[in-house]
């Protein structure tokens, strides 16, 4: 029986913008590059390798990417079936048409094979159906061009691949909303989702033995010989529990049965999501454990996603704020969501408002948190909560100066 | 601290003074020129310059007068303790003594330096730094001249604000002001401010927030940059496929299209020309029938014509001979009308010699009735002539020369009757005689002349009238007149004048007759009567053979015996003849009007006609020609029905192959120049195309070299953490702006408590002034009026107090605003005021000297000016009161103090 790998979304060249250290980034990015290697070591009894598009993050990676991956692939040993994406689409003008391309591919991975026609693929042992982007937006169904394959001239015997990138119409993955495409990768998957839509119809899909899919990062099983194969090193924070990115899939089928699919760990870097609910300075300790327990004491080889919610006192504050500079040394990144409001505690607030021998300080704290009071009143009753907006909220601004009237007090005390 | 005593020595005019001052109040009386300022200034820098200064400040105090260099000696209390004080100002090496009188025996700068402690200085002023001797104590030192400024507009120091606001704490609420750590925050606060926000709250350029809104703005446009790169990218390789998909189009599709279309239009060609031949035969068979069609048209278009000219034809000759019969009718008519006239013209002349006839005849009767008349006023007058000579010939002349007679007899009668006397008889019974003739009884008789009168018969009496000789002329006269008119009389053969005059009257008549007749006789013509009569016989005799022939001739019948007919009756036949004459007139006319229009209508009809009968014989001729013409065409080309099957089986062919031909010609009808111009045109775009895909391809490899997608992300990220970082800095620096304003809000909000009872000590005092408003209200707290005078003040913790204003009721006046005497008064109240809060800080008392310092104060005021120094001397403050005018202090120092007066200039120099 045949077996082949099935992967998509390597993403190469992506950018990371967000990771502000720059070694981290080449790290990642580096990491990616690296994921190609680790689907080789998972390439044993594997005939081919097909990459379902987005091989690469845009149409016109650097060129060092272009080596580095030429290089990657032609080590792999396998012929690789590459279609591009919506990422690398394969427009002309892209890198897939450029002379580089040909250049880099013939020199170092003569064993890539780029699919950029609608047409079928004999190999020999199965017969690849490419679905190639040519545009990174295509209203037209990339698919459509099988309606009117003659299946009868395929050779009978051959397993029947098709290989193509894009959403699909009966599974739309809860989390790529707009907002978390936004911020997982470019903007460009937030339009990409309104074209690109695959037309897995009936009449050919009784035609085929395996449609392997790229897109969705996530692994993600669409029918009962459908499958995304999610990204082999992943690139985002999961949204649900049952993502599942930094996989390949190993794919054994024959032409009349039903594959057997086994996904293959690959991924390297961990994504942590965690939300936490913050209500004292005593909570803090309990926040580093969680943290511990999912990075523990590796350094360089995660992010975390945290999400913050409650309030803190000045000192909690000023104690989140090291636990999070600790965080964004030890871990490629840090990003946070929401935030612990301050609520200073009752022994804080005394200890500026009762001060009467510092009239002046006790005076402004005691303004202060009576505005603070009002304002969090207004808010409540107002709620407009967009902390997008570009003007600063009177909230956060009282806070602020709480907690700088704070630190200039126990500065010149 | 209190003054108790002063001694000057060698200090301007003053060779020695001793003074003891009051506790309370004193009063130092004294002339201009007497001491009183210099007093004053000596008292001063004895406290507050150094012994050893030079200079301007000790120069002042030298005498010119008095060896000796200047010494002043002062005894005071402070710090709870009597201190003696002496100073000798000797330039560098000036000197000075401290003591207690028990264990403190200071000198030199020991001396001073405890000094100043007493007077809550840090040290003495010295003499190269004169110009701050005079902040001393400003506010107790009120110099001559100087009592109506403002002590609050000096430096802090000069009215003692630390002390001040200290003592105002204490007796206010308590509360401090400020702490150290307060101020230290404020400081930071700044220091951070500072390089964020100018002094005038903008941002600072090159500032934190500045440089985070500029690096937000450039990633921003970084971002546009790197978003439009990666458009125009996207473009390009969409451009590209665009052109490669038109390239494809055109070498897949167009061109194969093309030549397909070169071949057939290469078969088409012989098909062509055949389709063109049968076409050009089909269009001669066609354009002969069309020719048949239109002679035969022309020809029915002819006969019709025919048709209708020759029943024009015939109608125009029926009018004609209407017409015809037209004017015979009228002919006749006139010609009976001609006849009539001439009838009707005999009878007219019939007519004419009729009345001419009656005419004559009536002339006839009317010549005979003239004779007649004639001859009958001939026979009157001979009747006339002869009464006329029957008549006397008296005229009315006669008439008139006989009345003129008999007036003249009666005048000269009358004149002799009134001469004459008269005699009456009234009573006789004797016959009494006059002039002989009786004279009856009642008789009364004229006497013109004298006369014998008998009575009875013995008396005789002559009577005379009076007159004398004119009763004789006048009775001659009367006798003349008598004879005159007697001689007429008989002359004309009359009586009398009345006579005469019927006479002349009878004769005027006939005469008058006479002349009628003969004017009667003249209005009849009968010079040549007989020759008018004779000649009408002959003019009858005419008219009556006229008449006759004309009768016998006309109307015999006529002739009847019928009476001939009166003229009136002649007169209306022949005015009737006349309207028949005119009507008849008339009625030729109209006649010949209508024959001279028939006539032309006749002749206008006639050339129609031969217009009309000259066009069918023209039109019968063409004709004829029509008919050969199509005879020669259908001998050409057959006839009609053969043309028709002809043109049929022609058009059959021509479809058979122009079928043919859109079979071969496919979907474009474009000729084979077309087809040509399509390749070109196919071919350029090729070309175009393919340059143009060299430039995209050109074009996306330098847009695409640094990957775009990649770096838009970057820019995208870079701009958003740009953005909170200029968030964050702005949130920092709107939080410390926060702050600076809630500090500065707190100090100013706490500053009240300062300025607040400062300015209820000025109110105390300035109550007692008695402003206008305040009677009604001594205690100043309210007025119902709102007409009282509140002195406010404003604090602040760095500058001190400042901006003294008077407010009454709604409006506020500046302390430089009020009047001179006013801010006298004001300053000394706040001084007073200044002077009992300072007090506690200086054993409970302390010394306020007033120079001359309420010039300005009218006679009214100065008694409120004197009680508030009243107060102020009973609230704890010594008050020196130095006055050219000490009269007006002297009942107040009477009651609480004591008055020295400094002896005159020259006195003091003994």
């Amino acid at each position: 029986m045949p077996t082949f790998l099935h992967t998509a979304d390597w993403q190469i060249g992506k950018p990371y913008a967000r990771v502000t250290d720059p070694d981290k980034r080449s790290r990642l990015r580096q990491v990616r590059l690296e994921a190609i290697e680790r689907i080789g070591a998972r390439a044993a009894g594997a005939s081919f390798l097909v990459v379902a598009g987005d091989l690469f993050d845009s149409p016109t990676p650097a060129r060092s990417d272009l080596s580095a991956v030429c290089a990657a692939i032609g080590k792999l040993g396998l012929p690789v079936l590459v279609i591009p994406g919506n990422h690398d689409h394969g427009a002309p003008g892209s890198v897939w048409h450029s002379e580089a391309f040909r250049a880099e591919r013939e020199r170092r991975a003569p064993n890539l094979q780029l699919l950029l026609e609608r047409k079928p693929v004999e190999l020999a042992e199965a017969v690849v159906l490419p679905c190639p982007l040519l545009r990174r937006i295509d209203s037209a169904d990339p698919c459509a061009w099988l309606h009117q394959l003659a299946w009868s001239e395929l050779p009978a015997g051959k397993a029947r691949i098709v290989l193509a990138h894009g959403a699909v119409q009966d599974f739309r993955p809860g989390d790529l909303d707009p907002l978390a495409s936004a911020q997982a990768g470019s903007q460009a998957d937030a339009q990409a989702g309104a074209g690109n839509r695959l037309r897995l119809d009936a009449d050919w899909l009784s035609e085929v033995d395996y449609v392997a899919l790229g897109d969705w990062h996530g692994l993600q099983q669409v029918g009962p010989s459908i499958w995304y194969s999610g990204t082999p090193e992943p690139d985002r924070f999961p949204r649900s529990d049952d993502y599942r990115a930094g996989q390949v899939l190993q794919v054994s089928v024959e032409r009349g049965t039903p594959p057997s699919v086994t996904p293959l760990e690959t991924g390297r870097i961990g994504w942590h999501p965690l939300r936490f609910h913050c209500r004292k300075e005593d909570d803090l300790p309990r926040l580093e454990q969680q943290i511990d327990a999912l990075v523990g004491e590796r350094v360089g080889s995660d992010l975390l996603l945290l999400e913050l919610e409650g309030s803190l006192s000045l000192l909690g504050q000023e104690r989140l704020q090291e636990l999070l500079e600790r965080l964004r040394a030890q871990l490629l990144r840090l990003k946070l969501r929401g935030g612990c409001d301050l609520m200073p505690a009752p022994s804080e607030l005394a200890a500026l408002t009762e001060r009467p021998g510092d009239p002046l300080v006790a005076r402004v704290a005691l303004r202060l948190q009576e505005q603070l009071i009002l304002s969090d009143r207004h808010r409540d009753r107002d709620a407009d909560g967009d902390g997008m907006s570009d003007g600063l909220s009177e909230a956060t601004v009282l806070r602020q100066a709480l907690v700088e009237l704070h630190r200039l007090v126990r500065e010149a005390a | 601290m209190r003054l108790l005593s002063a001694s000057l020595r060698h200090v301007r005019q003053h060779r020695q003074l001793d003074l003891r001052f009051d506790p309370r109040l004193t009063l130092i009386g004294g002339a201009n020129e007497s001491g009183k300022s210099t007093l004053v200034e000596a008292l001063h820098k004895g406290l507050f310059l150094k012994a050893n200064a030079s200079g301007r400040g000790v120069e002042e105090l030298r005498s010119r007068r008095h060896a000796g260099l200047p010494e002043v000696a002062i005894e005071f209390e402070a710090g709870g303790r009597h201190w003696r004080l002496r100073k000798r100002f000797a330039g560098a090496s000036g000197t000075c003594q401290l003591s207690d009188g028990r264990d403190v025996v200071l000198s030199g700068p020991a001396a001073e330096e405890h000094l100043a402690g007493l007077l809550g200085m840090e040290k003495l002023v010295e003499g190269r730094r004169i110009g701050q001797l005079p902040e001393r104590w400003a506010h107790l030192w009120v110099r001559q001249g100087e009592a109506g400024a403002n002590v609050l507009d000096g430096p802090a120091e000069s009215y003692d604000l630390a002390r001040l606001v200290e003592q105002l704490q204490r007796r206010g609420r308590g509360s401090a002001l400020e702490s150290p750590l307060d101020r230290q925050v404020i400081e930071q606060l700044r220091q951070r401010l500072e390089p964020l926000f100018t002094a005038t709250g903008r941002v600072r350029a090159g500032s934190p927030l500045a440089l985070a809104r500029h690096q937000e703005e450039a990633a921003r446009q970084e971002l546009d940059k790197a978003r439009q790169r990666q458009r125009d990218l996207e473009q390009a390789m969409e451009e590209l496929r665009e052109i490669g998909e038109r390239l494809e189009a055109i070498e897949r599709l167009e061109r194969p299209a093309l030549e397909r279309q070169r071949q057939r239009q290469a078969e088409r060609r012989p098909l062509q020309a055949e389709a063109e031949q049968q076409r050009q035969r089909l269009e001669g068979l066609r354009q002969v029938c069309r020719q048949l069609d239109d002679l035969e048209a022309q020809i029915e278009r002819q006969r019709q014509e025919q048709q209708q000219q020759q029943a024009r034809v015939l109608a125009q000759r029926q009018e004609l001979g209407a017409l015809e019969q037209q004017l015979q009718s009228r002919q006749e008519r006139r010609r009976q009308l001609a006849s009539d006239q001439r009838q009707r013209q005999q009878v007219l002349e019939r007519l004419r010699w009729q009345l001419d006839l009656h005419q004559l005849e009536r002339e006839a009767r009317q010549l005979a009735e003239h004779r007649q008349q004639f001859e009958r006023l001939q026979q009157q007058a001979t009747g006339v002539k002869q009464a006329l000579a029957a008549l006397a010939p008296i005229g009315p002349a006669a008439v008139n020369e006989l009345r003129t007679a008999e007036q003249e007899w009666l005048q000269a009668e009358t004149r002799l009757q009134a001469m004459a006397t008269a005699v009456q008889l009234l009573e006789t019974d004797q016959p009494v005689r006059l002039e002989g003739r009786p004279l009856a009884k009642g008789e009364s008789r004229q006497l013109a002349d004298g006369a014998l009168l008998e009575v009875g018969s013995g008396v005789r009496l002559r009577i005379s009238p009076g007159g004398g000789e004119a009763v004789g002329e006048a009775r001659w006269k009367r006798d003349l007149c008598r004879q005159r008119l007697e001689k007429q009389l008989t002359g004309l053969g009359v009586e009398n004048s009345a006579a005469a005059e019927a006479i002349a009257s009878r004769r005027q008549g006939l005469e008058t007759e006479l002349a009628n007749l003969r004017q009667a006789a003249t209005t009849i013509p009968w010079a040549r009567l007989e020759q008018q009569i004779a000649a009408l016989a002959p003019r009858r005799q005419r008219l009556q053979e006229a008449l006759a022939a004309s009768s016998s001739a006309t109307a015999p019948a006529d002739s009847s015996p019928e009476p001939a007919p009166g003229p009136e009756q002649l007169e209306g036949e022949l005015e009737q003849l006349r309207q028949e004459e005119r009507e008849r007139r008339e009625e030729q006319e109209r006649l010949e009007a209508e024959l001279q229009g028939l006539e032309r209508r006749r002749q206008q009809g006639l050339e129609s006609l031969e217009r009309d009968q000259a066009r069918l014989q023209q039109l019968s001729g063409s004709s004829q020609t029509l008919d050969q013409r199509r005879q020669a065409l259908e001998e050409n080309h057959g006839r009609r029905v053969d043309l028709a099957v002809q043109l049929a089986a022609a058009q059959a062919s021509l479809e058979a192959r122009e079928q043919a031909l859109a079979a071969l010609q496919g979907d474009r009808p474009e000729g084979e120049d077309s087809l040509g111009q399509q390749q070109r045109r196919l071919e350029q775009e090729k070309d175009q195309l393919l340059t143009r895909r060299g430039q995209n391809e050109e074009r996306c490899l330098s847009l695409g070299s640094g990957d775009p997608a990649a770096e838009e992300e970057q820019r995208l990220v870079a701009w958003e953490m740009a953005r909170a970082e200029r968030r964050a800095v702005e949130e920092e620096a709107e939080a410390l702006q926060l702050l600076a304003r809630l500090f500065e809000e707190m100090r100013s909000d706490l500053s009240h408590r300062y300025s607040e009872p400062l300015a209820e000590a000025i109110s105390s005092y300035l109550q007692d002034l008695d402003l206008p408003g305040w009677a009604t209200d001594q205690q100043g707290k309210s007025n119902e009026q709102g007409k009282f005078f509140l002195p406010t003040l404003s604090f602040d913790p760095r500058q001190g107090f400042a901006d003294l204003r008077l407010r009454e009721g709604e409006e506020s006046f500046a302390f430089e605003q009020l009047s001179g005497g006013m801010r006298e008064q004001l300053s000394g109240a706040l001084r007073l005021a200044i002077a009992e809060v300072l007090k506690p800080a200086y054993d409970d008392v302390l010394p306020l000297i007033f120079d001359d310092a309420f010039t300005a104060a009218d006679p009214e005021r100065l008694e409120g000016v004197r009680r508030m120094i009243r107060r102020g001397s009973e609230r704890g403050t010594q008050i020196i009161l130095l006055s050219c005018t000490p009269a007006d202090y002297t009942d107040l120092v009477a009651a609480m103090g004591s008055h020295l007066e400094l002896p005159a200039a020259h006195a003091s120099s003994a």
